[in-house]
């Protein structure tokens, strides 16, 4: 593959913070009701009552949008795996 | 591009039915989904795997693959047939099968002889997502990494220099705004997923480093100062006298940096010597006498449960 490096950016890194549940469907490509139900699992915590998730939990979230779409598994199966890979 | 037994990499006969193929390809995506599995090349196989079912799932490429003959070894170069567009490679298609590409793309740029290159490809909105593969260091560090992006529409490559901070943990992203796609005056953003490369000494749980310190049993029982890695470096450990076995001790502040700094736990691993002189064991020999010492005593399991919990 060629590769045109045009230019060399030097950047500030901007941390994700707080995640609307809306934004947070948006980047993850899944319907509000894979959240919502993981929600309901208790696999997913909300920010102190409010509708966002904190970056450990939009990290979290991620990786159960994966697990779902790559190993078809439902929202209790990604509950499940979840829990049980934090107490690996 | 690289030629690959499909019907190896997913462990089935060339004759297999369309359902053998889908368990095959199921239980394997198991095994190696990177998110679930501990094995070093999981990324690899995990893509393999779907390149694999991608082709064998669908009638139509399975016929054209098939007529590809045995005449290729694997890693060689081939010719695909017209028309057939294998795992990833087009940008254009939509629903499940692009989620599934934006996986692939997610750990795309993890393997290969690239190093450090990041593919990315282009979604609905302007955004752009990509993992970064870090060391343990790299990240305690807050070293300067090099990304490169790949703009989707003209092919060019920018070269991005970032400082990952260090507060991020696995799986957490960071944006770089403006770094995304772009459509006339619109640009995207760049959402970058970090991923910890397991390391072989430090084990990181939430913002601790956790250690596995091997111990002589006199270190154990008299206590001693040992010199202990940290990621900041060497650090003294006192190991206080009459130290069980498997206990734990803890480095204030040696973990990971962030709001809550994390703490290094050092766990004590009493390691017995095998190959001893007949001086030495001639000492355990006298102790196996002297000593009244009864682990197995109503007594002494008591403590020891006590301390474990």
């Amino acid at each position: 593959m060629k590769r045109v490096v045009v230019e060399t950016l030097h950047l500030q890194t901007e941390v994700l913070g707080d995640v609307s549940l809306g934004e947070a469907c948006q980047l993850c490509h899944v319907e509000i009701e894979f959240v919502h139900a993981l929600i309901e699992e208790g696999a997913l915590e909300l920010a102190d009552g409010h509708s966002v998730l904190d970056r450990g939990q939009f990290a979290r979230l991620r990786k159960a949008v994966r697990l779902h779409k790559d190993l078809g598994v439902n929202p209790p199966g990604v509950a499940l795996a979840l829990e049980l890979m934090d107490q690996l | 591009m690289e030629y690959q037994d499909y019907y190896k990499t997913l462990g089935v006969e060339r004759d297999a039915d369309a359902d053998s193929i889908k368990k095959a390809y199921r239980k394997l995506a198991r095994k190696y989904h990177p998110d679930v599995s501990k094995e070093a090349d999981a990324e690899v196989k995990f893509k393999q795997l779907n390149e694999a079912y991608e082709v064998l799932k669908d009638k139509e490429k399975r016929a054209a693959y098939d007529q590809l003959g045995h005449n290729w070894q694997a890693g060689q170069d081939f010719e695909p047939p017209p028309g057939w567009q294998p795992y990833g490679a087009d940008p254009r298609q939509s629903g499940s099968t692009f989620e599934f590409e934006d996986f692939a793309d997610l750990f795309g740029g993890m393997f290969g002889g690239a190093g450090r290159q990041q593919r990315t490809r282009p979604q609905a909105s302007l955004d752009l997502h990509a993992a970064l593969n870090l060391t343990l260091e790299e990240l305690y560090n807050a070293k300067p990494v090099e990304l490169y992006v790949r703009h989707p529409n003209t092919g060019e490559e920018r070269q991005l220099r970032v400082k990952v901070p260090s507060h991020l943990r696995d799986g957490e992203s960071f944006r770089l705004k403006g770094q995304g796609a772009k459509q006339g005056d619109r640009t995207g953003d760049l959402y970058v997923e970090i991923r910890l490369v397991p390391h072989p000494q430090f084990e990181v749980r939430g913002n601790d480093v956790h250690v596995r310190l091997p111990v002589t049993p006199w270190e154990a029982v008299l206590g001693a100062k040992i010199e202990v890695n940290t990621l900041g470096g060497v650090v003294n450990l006192t190991v206080p006298p009459r130290s069980q076995s498997g206990r734990s001790l803890r480095l204030p502040k040696r973990g990971l940096p962030g709001p809550q700094p994390g703490n290094q736990i050092v766990t004590l691993d009493v390691q017995v010597p095998t190959d001893l002189d007949s001086e030495s064991l001639a000492h355990f020999e006298a102790l196996a006498k002297s000593c009244n010492f009864d682990p197995r005593g109503k007594h002494q399991r008591e403590r020891y449960e006590a301390r474990r919990s």
